[in-house]
């Protein structure tokens, strides 16, 4: 698991002792060494239980509507040889480094920032929907409160403040891990150095900067599912609390 | 089979119905004004009035349901702050008003009778303009790869084609006096919507995965309701139909075609999860969001024959007793 001591660590040498770890930099995006960092996240799959402690975290922290996701964690159940187990694939924006989300919006809301992070300026977006409908991933929706495009920001607010991802924060099995990959003494360059990982979607050209470890061939790209929770949420209609939530 | 889904979210559309309304009207006014150019070319300024008042209509109304769609529509002058040309709808947002804007002084010019060369400028930037909004709606959806069944060399083409083909329809629908006129939009009628058609044919058929994509989200029965109510009927009663009325039902199909055709690539191609955990659920045609934007969108196409027919019936003759109109002006 990533606690903030650990991520502090690579910058914590560069300072050169205790005093500056524990008077760090304030904002996680201003290394010591002033390079700029490049954030990703790795997703290891060993350790995820499917608890859903970072959906509720991340919806916490960020205030993202009531029944809207910046991020979630399906829970498929996969044929194994010893029969079926439970496979668990949190998704969320992937940061990428070749977004389909940017070109297409029409006022120039949303952009990259330089390390690598994709925001909305939700000042100047029109809620066209236009970056809904390109993300392949579908990790953006449109927010109910504010008519714009709403995603995961990596918890910017969190990481100018010196705090990690809410989700990697909550993360009970320590299964999300972040950090800079241009720095490699950080956890998520170590964990990529270390083990085979893979991106999801790989034929969309996309360049997602977020790992997973352990991840099943069969959930790389289009999953082939048979009648589940979304069947029975299909059938059961539009959902009951949705003219509450327009009234509110 | 991978395996089964556990855990599902619900998701939002983010193209409401309103966006069926803006794609249909908008194409039926591009081909109601290329109609007018074409009959004007061929039959003379009288023959193409009746689609030059029906582009004039449909043009004034698009922009509408356009920005009933965008869900902070305030924020509407955002397109124009900034440049964002790696963006089609931004290229859309400057081809829109352009297309607006020339067909309705094309329309005024040709009421009044007045600016005879200006009246030529203005037609060929309503061509212009409207081959540009042509382009852009096809392109728009066509560009973006993470929707597949909107992805493809298919997909645009049947989208022009049945815009081609309500265009025809509602100048149909409204009538045209000239016999040879009229005889030659039912011949673009036919022609657009067979070729829609045959098309839609290939593209389904062609393909296997993309016939499976079709069919995963959008029944056999909607595929075929617009394949035979929109597409081949229109086409047969333009073509073996006689007199006015066959015409005017032509035109109603054809337009009906249009509109199941959106409807059904618009809602099929959303309702699709690309990470099979995601459930849409399409509006139904009850829904309040479907109502209010058939209601808004045919209010304020009602709304805008009105103001039309008072530039023809009061401001055309107000402008041609101007102190600059001669006798002439007054008989054009
Ligand atoms: S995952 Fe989607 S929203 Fe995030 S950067 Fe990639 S394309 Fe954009
Ligand atoms: S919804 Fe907002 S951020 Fe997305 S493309 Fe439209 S204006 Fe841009």
């Amino acid at each position: 698991m990533t606690t903030r001591r650990d991520f502090l660590t690579g910058a914590v040498a560069q300072n050169g002792g205790t005093e500056a770890a524990q008077a760090p930099s304030p904002s996680l995006r201003l290394p010591a060494d002033g390079h700029t960092p490049r954030w990703a996240m790795v997703m290891d799959l060993r350790k995820c239980i499917g608890c859903q402690a970072c959906t509720v975290a991340c919806a916490m922290e960020n205030n993202v509507y009531e029944g809207s996701y910046r991020t979630h964690v399906p829970v498929y159940e996969i044929e194994t040889e010893f029969g079926p187990v439970p496979a668990m694939l949190p998704r969320m924006c992937n940061h990428c480094e070749n977004p389909p989300c940017i070109p297409v919006c029409p006022v120039n809301a949303t952009f990259q920032t330089e390390d690598g992070i994709v925001l909305v300026d939700q000042d100047v977006c029109v809620g066209c929907g236009y970056c809904v409908q390109a993300c392949p991933y579908e990790a953006r929706h449109l927010d109910h409160d504010s008519g714009t495009a709403d995603k995961c920001t990596f918890c910017v607010q969190r990481l100018d403040a010196g705090l990690l991802p809410a989700c990697v924060e909550t993360c009970v099995g320590g299964a999300r891990v972040f950090g800079d990959i241009r720095d490699p003494a950080s956890a998520v360059s170590r964990l990529l150095a270390e083990h085979d990982t893979r991106n999801l979607k790989p034929e969309a050209g996309t360049r997602p900067q977020v790992y997973y470890i352990g991840l099943d061939d069969r959930l790389v790209s289009e999953v082939e599912i048979e009648a589940g929770a979304r069947a029975l949420r299909q059938a059961a209609g539009p959902a009951p609390d949705t003219t509450h939530h327009e009234e509110a | 089979m991978t395996g089964i889904d556990l855990v599902s979210v619900d998701q939002d559309f983010a193209w409401r119905p309103w966006a069926v309304a803006y794609f249909l009207v908008i194409g039926a006014a591009v081909a109601a004004a290329l109609a007018a150019q074409a009959l004007r070319v061929l039959r003379g300024a009288a023959a193409a009035r009746p689609a030059l008042r029906v582009a004039a209509v449909l043009a004034l109304s698009a922009p509408l349901p356009l920005l009933a769609d965008l869900h902070q529509p305030a924020r509407f002058l955002n397109f124009y702050l900034g440049a964002a040309p790696s963006s089609v709808m931004w290229w859309g947002a400057w081809l829109l008003p352009a297309f607006v804007a020339t067909t309705l002084l094309a329309t005024l010019a040709d009421a009044t009778g007045r600016w005879a060369g200006a009246g030529r400028v203005l037609r060929l930037g309503m061509v212009g303009s409207g081959l540009g909004v042509l382009t852009y709606t096809a392109g728009e959806t066509a560009i973006v790869a993470a929707r597949p069944l909107w992805h493809n060399a298919g997909f645009p083409v049947v989208l022009t084609l049945t815009a081609l083909a309500s265009g025809a329809g509602a100048v149909l629908i409204a009538g045209v006096p000239d016999r040879a006129g009229a005889r030659l939009l039912r011949m673009a009628l036919a022609g657009s919507a067979g070729a829609g058609l045959v098309a839609l044919g290939l593209w389904l058929l062609a393909d296997p995965d993309m016939a499976r994509l079709a069919l995963a989200d959008m029944p056999v029965v909607v595929l075929g309701h617009v394949a035979a109510l929109g597409l081949a009927l229109p086409a047969l009663l333009a073509l073996f139909g006689r007199g006015a009325l066959s015409a005017r039902f032509a035109g109603v199909a054809a337009v009906w075609g249009a509109l199941a055709f959106r409807w059904a690539l618009f809602t099929g191609a959303q309702a699709q999860s690309r990470v099979e955990t995601a459930t849409y659920t399409p509006p139904a045609l009850a829904d309040p969001a479907t109502l209010q934007s058939l209601t808004g969108t045919a209010g304020m196409i009602a709304l805008a024959a009105v103001l039309v027919a008072v530039l023809d019936l009061y401001l055309a003759p107000a402008l041609r007793r101007g102190p600059q109109a001669g006798p002439r002006a007054d008989k054009a």
